[in-house]
């Protein structure tokens, strides 16, 4: 039954991510990352985490994919334009690293296969419980995790900065008293 | 469930079957049952607020179909479904067909973590509050998939509308849920109800207070303050009035919904009842003890269960019917609140609302965290986490300091903010006002 699950499930989300690439519009190649993203949210549900379910689920499907389909609908750059990269080397390019993270990711997966445990291992036995989940965090891995922290806030001020000094270039708006 | 088959099935009948199929079959029949149950509520919904409405705006409302119109929604159902389906020529067929199916299944989804009486939830999921607003964000897709794929105007305005909303309240409804998670300790939905049996204490906090399920976290001031937040929060999600500024039909028609027509248009309508049900049966669920009340706790502790073999299955029954009753009592009492706020208040413009939800809501629901954390240490921790002081003081003094403390500072959070919130709209309308004014052409 969860081998049937998860072909099913696999398949799904495999036609999802060809599908986004060959798409020419982009709001359907955006519903179609979505699909896949779901069926991820899926896959981690028959591997016993909710709570990796929920995550995938608010973050990719909920707020990435609305912030993708709002950028795409609000700039009406659905239609994929016909011209000729610009950029001669970015096509070769992109093939030889598209290779070369595939040989990383079977690298890392036949390294997984042979027993040696991957980083973050010890969340593996209590997979499901967002409170031994909670506690890795702010204890083992309190590092990294403040300084995704600190990456998240520098972006979000970066936004503030870049919103505030297009206001003040506009010169018919006088300076708000708030 | 599964126990309940298990035995019927390989005990009783002597069949056989392998552990999976006896799961599936439980969880087909109990998500068949929640598929009937949602849809009579959404028509029940209907019927109701049409007539509260009508009473409150001195009318009669619905009363030709049926005794006192009962039957009325079920004559719109057939007009939607006798209408025609209309396709607009610029649309996008796949997104038009799908998006209210996007807007309706997560809905549905939301049902599989809602627990309706004692022991009667279909999935006790560890993280099922983080599981319920996960599914409902999903639903703000299909909205701009109606929204885009309507190639209108007003359908993408409403859609843009409906989203910038859903994702600004979104942040204020967690935020006072995690007041309440930070109480219990717990993302359960099963165990926040369980934790809020008592009388008006809860017995989580006080242990030998009589438990007549009254324990609700509405009687604490930081489940009193989360409460308030998130029932406006939800109003918003749910686009009730005052908030329903995506679907301002003066304005920009009906939405994302307005290239719709029959039964299109009943799945958005359907999504929309079905998600107000919702988050008023989460309301009463997470503040006010859900299937919690007086006589439950007691009856189910009479019934069959593993540690009372020896109970009546009658009990079981009464209980479980006793706990949806109350439940849905308090579901519906929440609902009529929110028509009650219909009859009462006018639509806010979308700058109000969102001034509303970041520049006051999301800080007193910041505070409130604060709150909440206040509230565990002085009444659950003790020396080992460093706070000997409390550790000479009896449960029901810490109670009254918690109590305190935490009113105290709710209360001054809210007044500060709200004179500083009125203080920004005043000076808000100032300058809007200069602005106006400023840009007429005085040489004229």
């Amino acid at each position: 039954m969860d081998v049937l699950l998860f072909f099913v499930t696999a398949a799904v989300a495999l036609v999802g991510a060809i599908a986004m690439l060959v798409s020419r519009n982009a709001v359907h190649s955006a519903l179609f990352l979505l699909l896949n993203f779901g069926a991820m949210a899926v896959l981690y549900l028959l591997l016993q985490s909710p709570f990796l379910f929920t995550i995938q689920l608010t973050v990719y499907a909920g707020a990435i994919m609305v912030l993708f389909l709002f950028v795409v609908m609000l700039l009406g750059a659905e239609q994929v334009e016909d011209t000729p990269d610009r950029i001669a080397w970015q096509r070769p390019l992109g093939i030889l690293l598209g290779v070369g993270l595939l040989g990383v990711a079977a690298a890392a997966s036949l390294r997984g296969a042979a027993g040696q445990p991957a980083p973050g291992g010890e969340a593996a036995a209590s997979f499901g419980n967002p409170a031994e989940l909670g506690a890795l965090l702010f204890t083992r891995y309190l590092l990294p995790f403040e300084i995704t922290g600190v990456i998240l806030l520098v972006a979000v001020v970066g936004v503030v900065v870049l919103n505030q000094r297009g206001r003040q270039q506009a010169p018919a708006k006088p300076p708000a008293g708030d | 469930m599964y126990e309940l088959l298990d035995a019927l099935i390989n005990g009783r009948l002597g069949l056989g079957w392998p552990g999976w199929a006896v799961a599936l079959l439980g969880h087909v029949a109990v998500a068949t049952l929640l598929f009937l149950v949602a849809p009579v509520q959404m028509l029940f919904f209907t019927y109701y607020e049409r007539r509260a409405i009508a009473r409150m705006q001195d009318r009669i409302g619905p009363n030709r179909v049926g005794p006192e119109g009962i039957w009325q929604p079920i004559a719109d159902g057939v007009k939607m479904f006798t209408k025609e389906d209309i396709v607009p020529a610029a649309a996008d067929r796949y997104v038009h067909l799908l998006a209210p199916i996007v807007v309706v299944a997560p809905t549905m989804f939301m049902f599989a973590v809602v627990p309706w009486g004692p022991g009667m939830v279909p999935v006790d999921l560890n993280v099922g509050l983080l599981f319920f607003f996960a599914i409902s964000s999903i639903s703000a897709v299909g909205l701009m998939m109606a929204g885009w794929a309507s190639n209108n105007k007003f359908a993408l305005l409403g859609a843009m509308r409906a989203v910038a909303q859903m994702v600004s309240y979104e942040i204020p409804a967690v935020l006072s849920l995690i007041a309440i998670v930070m109480l219990t300790g717990t993302l359960s939905v099963v165990q926040i109800v369980a934790a809020q049996g008592g009388l008006v204490i809860s017995t989580a906090d006080l242990p030998g207070v009589p438990d007549v399920g009254l324990g609700w976290f509405i009687f604490t001031p930081v489940g009193l303050l989360a409460c308030l937040c998130f029932f406006i929060a939800a109003l918003a999600e749910g686009e009730r009035t005052p908030f329903d500024i995506p679907e301002a039909d003066s304005e920009i028609v009906a939405g994302y919904m307005t290239e719709y027509s029959g039964m299109k248009f009943g799945l958005f309508y359907l999504a929309q009842y079905v998600l107000n049900f919702l988050l008023c049966a989460i309301t009463a669920v997470v503040f006010c003890g859900g299937w919690q009340g007086p006589g439950v706790g007691w009856l189910a502790a009479q019934g069959l269960s593993p540690a009372n073999p020896d109970g009546s299955w009658v009990f079981n029954l009464f209980a479980g019917m006793l706990g949806v009753f109350y439940f849905l009592a308090k579901t519906y009492f929440f609902f009529f609140v929110m028509i009650w706020a219909r009859g009462a208040f006018p639509r806010l413009r979308v700058d109000q609302l969102m001034d509303f939800g970041w520049k006051f809501l999301i800080p007193l629901t910041l505070v409130n965290v604060v709150s909440a954390a206040v509230w565990v240490g002085i009444t659950r921790w003790g020396p080992e986490e460093g706070l000997d002081f409390t550790a000479q003081w009896s449960p029901l003094l810490r109670w009254g300091v918690a109590f305190a403390l935490t009113m105290a500072i709710n209360v001054v959070a809210y007044l500060t903010l709200a004179r500083l919130y009125a203080a920004a709209q005043a000076a808000r309308g100032r300058v809007d006002l200069e602005e106006l004014v400023g840009s007429v052409p005085t040489s004229a």
